[in-house]
């Protein structure tokens, strides 16, 4: 048994020699106590290791059945869930994560003229009053949609906590850079913060069962280009895409993609529609969302990771669903599409 | 079953009072999904943080018609997805 102390982060047990009796002796244990698991295995728990158990969420089961394990003689236990048994002959993505043509710097952390969808974008001056930039560090996600602002001019879609600044974001003064930077390099912005939809927190403890939740419709800020041509409605031509045209409702069974400046091109499913998500903790406070949708991804690879907040949830004909904003991990959620534009009164090109 | 009247009442408090959400004060998800035995079916997914969920239960009767309640426990509220870097 390799030394490990009570962290919760083991080292790995797959080094030791013993390591496979250990292993057989938790998926025993593991298998027994559940019988939605499907598979146990060593996999990354934090900066160490641990087990990890997928199981088949969609087996019914009564909670009395379920034995409820976090630990394995000192190594830690994480369960994924899966909406399926495992197949054989798994697919293997070309695109995304993992997926064997993803080039080890992805396309949309570079900067790109003209700025089209999922490209990086950080608002300089939020990062700059907040101290972010004196730190060394700067805040990014990327550009959702195309749209017609109210204004009549070109602009672009992504989150509130993107663009503007979890509500800090100081309209028609912001400047929002593409690509995000320590300093503001000849060229890098592209536009200014127009408007946001302002988050709403709701108070400590609330619920919304007792009705005291305040319910968020989306987290969305837009953008308004500095210069007429330079936005396009597509996205980097090497990704071979539909442009995004149109909208529709995002509903369970839904194929879609997204590209985003963490993750790139990936695709998945929507799972659940019309979803009640809570507490989200923001700068002003816990958040919750209302009719946001969730996706996971193909063959369960991750949807999204940290940066790809602000993209465009696509479906496989062009039509917008949604914007990405928030992530556990396993599953990501999205705000619906139509309910930004008309909080923010703007149309997708 | 219309899935817009299942929209319709799952932001309404006291239908999360009708799966006992009242006791649980911790972060959750709840969604409207596929019934994975009858795909054409929808099916509340209810993904609770922590270990143990209230007493939910498993089923629950939306104009006449039963509507199965997917419970998950170990649900990780998520957080936004910006990058600091």
């Amino acid at each position: 048994m390799p030394t490990h102390g009570n962290s919760g982060q083991g080292d790995a047990p797959a080094r030791d020699p013993f390591a496979s009796d250990l292993v057989m002796s938790a998926a025993a244990e593991i298998f027994g106590a559940d019988p939605r698991v499907k598979s146990v295995g060593v996999g990354r728990h934090g900066r160490g290791f641990g087990f990890v158990a997928i199981r088949n969420a969609s087996v019914p089961v009564r909670l009395a059945q379920v034995k409820l394990i976090s630990e394995y003689r000192g190594f830690p236990v994480a369960f994924v869930d899966s909406d399926r048994d495992p197949e054989t002959l798994v697919k293997l993505l070309q695109t995304g994560p993992g997926g064997p043509t993803t080039a080890g710097t992805v396309l949309e952390q570079s900067q790109h003229r003209p700025v089209v969808c999922g490209l990086e974008v950080q608002n300089y001056d939020d990062d700059e009053r907040t101290g972010v930039l004196a730190t060394g560090y700067m805040t990014v996600g990327s550009v959702g949609c195309m749209v017609r602002l109210s204004s009549g001019n070109l602009g672009f879609l992504s989150n509130n906590h993107v663009v503007a600044g979890e509500n800090r974001g100081v309209k028609g003064k912001d400047r929002i850079l593409q690509a995000g930077g320590g300093t503001i390099s000849t060229g890098a912005q592209v536009g200014f913060l127009f408007d946001f939809v302002s988050l709403k927190p709701s108070p400590p403890g609330a619920t919304l069962a007792s009705g005291t939740a305040i319910l968020n419709d989306a987290d969305a800020g837009a953008v308004e280009a500095t210069s007429a041509d330079q936005y396009k409605q597509r996205y980097i031509a090497s990704r071979k895409l539909p442009t995004p045209s149109g909208t529709a409702d995002a509903r369970p069974g839904d194929k879609v993609f997204k590209v985003g400046r963490t993750t790139g091109l990936t695709r998945g499913e929507v799972t659940q529609a019309a979803t009640i998500i809570g507490p989200i903790p923001y700068a002003p406070g816990l958040c919750w969302f209302r009719r946001s949708f969730v996706i996971q991804g193909e063959n369960g690879t991750p949807f999204a990771d940290h940066g790809d907040s602000g993209s465009a949830i696509v479906r496989d004909d062009g039509k917008v669903v949604g914007l990405l904003f928030a992530g556990n991990g396993q599953q990501t959620w999205a705000c619906r599409i139509d309910d930004v534009l008309q909080s923010l009164n703007c149309r997708v090109l | 079953m219309k899935s817009e009247h299942l929209e319709e009442l799952i932001e309404k408090p006291e239908f999360h009072r009708r799966l006992h959400l009242d006791r649980f004060h911790r972060g959750y998800s709840f969604g409207i999904g596929r019934d994975p035995s009858v795909p054409s079916k929808p099916a509340l997914y209810l993904e609770v943080e922590g270990d143990e969920a209230p007493d939910i239960p498993e089923e629950i009767n939306v104009g006449g018609e039963s509507i199965r309640v997917i419970v998950r426990t170990g649900f990780k509220v998520p957080r936004p997805y910006a990058a600091r870097r």
